[in-house]
């Protein structure tokens, strides 16, 4: 993967509303106007950060009659997961083993 | 960006105990890494591992913060090549003992995490011949 790839997931997901609206499109495509329901930003301001998701191609576009509707591709989410995995990994090994230690030393 | 992990463990043994394993060098050798760690702020250590293909075999770390027997931080740093990272434990007092919580943080720079998604040296070591070993 390409660095300027994934710092565009980053950047992406980095935004507290684009993390939101993330959410929302986990449950399914959604207009515009669906998505903002869910919000006190105005639409312009979400469509604003809809290119940003768009850019970084965890969300893409089409069109249904007059809509445009919004879908999530959670792909490119891969690579903050792997830092977390691999991390995770090794604290739970060795926390266990901290776990160990202390039952022993009793 | 940062990127966070975050686990809760609850251990049966009071605060003090589970202090003195994630503080006295010789506890975290058997739990951690090889280290010389040093219980105070500032000081300077390394954790030793068996090094890689793709890693040198050490984390360069230090003591940013230490609140006995609550909070100790660290910072973490893989490689020269690597952002350093941070590590933080927290304990607290728990109905049935001591609830640990780990927090650590890395950066997003995209060039460390290449190589941290190429494998951390895990030793996902057998918890029976670590007990059989040091019983």
């Amino acid at each position: 993967m390409h660095s300027s790839a994934s710092d565009g997931v980053f950047h992406a997901i980095a935004d507290p509303n684009r993390r939101r609206l993330i959410d929302l499109l986990s449950d399914g495509e959604k207009s515009v106007q669906e998505l903002a329901q869910g919000f006190d930003i105005t639409v312009a301001a979400i469509s604003q950060h809809l290119a940003v998701l768009l850019d970084s191609r965890l969300v893409s576009r089409r069109a249904l009659g007059r809509q445009r509707l919004y879908r999530l591709d959670a792909a490119p989410l891969r690579i903050v997961d792997e830092w977390t995995s691999q991390h995770r990994r090794f604290w739970q090994s060795r926390l266990k083993r901290l776990q160990a230690y202390l039952d022993k030393s009793r | 960006m940062k990127v966070e992990i975050l686990l809760v463990e609850d251990y049966t043994h009071p605060i003090d105990k589970v202090w003195a394993a994630i503080t006295d060098p010789a506890a975290l050798a058997q739990w951690l890494m090889v280290n010389d760690f040093e219980p105070r702020i500032g000081k300077r250590f390394t954790l030793h591992a068996e090094p890689t293909a793709e890693w040198r075999g050490w984390m360069d770390c230090e003591v940013l913060e230490m609140e006995p027997p609550r909070r100790m931080v660290w910072s973490w740093h893989r490689s020269e090549l690597d952002e350093p990272t941070r590590v933080e434990f927290r304990l607290e007092p728990s109905a049935g003992g001591t609830r640990l919580t780990l927090m650590h943080t890395g950066e997003s720079d995209p060039m460390a995490r290449g190589r941290y998604s190429s494998g951390w040296p895990i030793k996902l070591s057998n918890l029976g011949s670590l007990l059989a070993k040091t019983d």
